[in-house]
């Protein structure tokens, strides 16, 4: 069933990202280099209403999704997305539109794959066992694992230890005003 | 339908219809990240070299060996579905750029690299757990945008803009 539904999901964003030639690292580097705000505008879009559902989701009691989604947090996060952020603005696209501009046929992006293939091997050999505790403590070195559910709780600091309790849907309305908003002031600057 | 993929979507109609896509898609499945598949396809690949001993003895590979193929199979499904709506609109082809082949090599290696470190991709960090506001994922997402403008400079510097 799920292996159905990851098949239908990959085909429909591989067109929907073509054809809208949505691209991560665009979004900051044009920005940075040419202040081209278009893929900007379309990440604030989707952060404006994927927060708002996804928090929807995690304050409703039953719905069966696939949340929160777990990310391992601790200095290497911040060093992580660095070095990953250098990577893809030398490469020139981030793991997504490296894969659909393979669909397109790039050898430049092939290659580019080949190489993450490779490096995540190579770091999982050497840098991967300096920083992580065993694996199923890494996602909790820091006692937050899941952020939403952090800020709700705020003072204890450990999830489901709640003291204010409050639905993460209250934290997502404001949170997506504000993408709503900056996306506004782009489209207004631009005018 | 074949007539709309033809055309190039308007950025605000494919945002939306991108948000709407993961928003459903978090239900059946899970998240847009396909660092996953990557670490899938890759725990394999180990297996087969190097044999099961291996992958039971590194926990990084363990972890990812065990999970559903669906993270191996949206990778797969998402370069098909780029391959379809670019052969429908005339716009694929072999295309080779003999001057940026060493940046694809040294950035798909550092980007390999920091996918081991924050476990997934960019896409993964900003779309997918950022709207969570995971913690992890705001510290890397600090640090894609501050490594995203290293790279834009070196990148400006390369191109002599």
């Amino acid at each position: 069933m799920s292996l159905i539904a990851a098949a239908i999901a990959g085909f429909i964003l591989g067109i929907l990202v073509q054809r809208s030639r949505f691209c991560m690292t665009g979004a900051i580097r044009d920005y940075i280099l040419f202040g081209i705000t278009r893929n900007l505008k379309m990440v604030c879009i989707i952060l404006g209403i994927t927060t708002f559902f996804y928090t929807l989701f995690l304050s409703i009691k039953g719905i069966p999704a696939h949340l929160p989604t777990m990310v391992p947090c601790g200095w290497f996060s911040l060093v992580g997305g660095i070095i990953f952020g250098i990577g893809m603005a030398i490469a020139g696209g981030c793991v997504t539109s490296t894969f659909n501009r393979i669909g397109e046929g790039s050898i430049n992006y092939l290659l580019s794959a080949i190489f993450m293939f490779i490096g995540i091997i190579i770091a999982s050999f050497t840098f991967w066992k300096y920083f992580t505790l065993p694996f199923g403590r890494y996602y909790e070195s820091f006692g937050v694992p899941y952020g939403l559910i952090w800020l709700a709780s705020f003072p204890k600091m450990k999830a489901g230890t709640a003291i204010f309790d409050l639905p993460p849907v209250l934290i997502g309305i404001p949170l997506s005003a504000i993408f709503f908003y900056i996306y506004y002031r782009l489209e207004k600057k631009e005018e | 339908m074949v007539e709309k993929i033809k055309e190039p979507l308007d950025y605000k109609v494919g945002a939306v219809l991108i948000s709407i896509v993961l928003v459903i898609m978090v239900i059946p499945y899970r998240g847009w990240a396909f660092a996953s598949g990557m670490r899938w396809i890759d725990s394999r690949i180990l297996s087969f070299i190097f044999g099961m001993d291996f992958i039971n003895s590194h926990p990084y590979w363990k972890d990812v060996y065990f999970r559903s193929p669906e993270v191996a199979v949206a990778l797969a499904f998402f370069v098909f579905g780029g391959f379809v709506a670019a052969y429908l609109s005339n716009e694929f082809g072999i295309k080779m750029d003999k001057s940026t082949l060493i940046d694809s090599v040294i950035g798909g290696l550092l980007m390999g690299i920091g996918i081991v470190f924050i476990s997934t991709c960019n896409i993964g960090i900003f779309l997918n757990s950022l709207p969570q506001l995971n913690v992890g994922a705001i510290l890397a997402a600090i640090g894609l945008i501050i490594g995203t403008y290293i790279g834009a400079k070196i990148y400006e510097k390369r191109m002599g803009l």
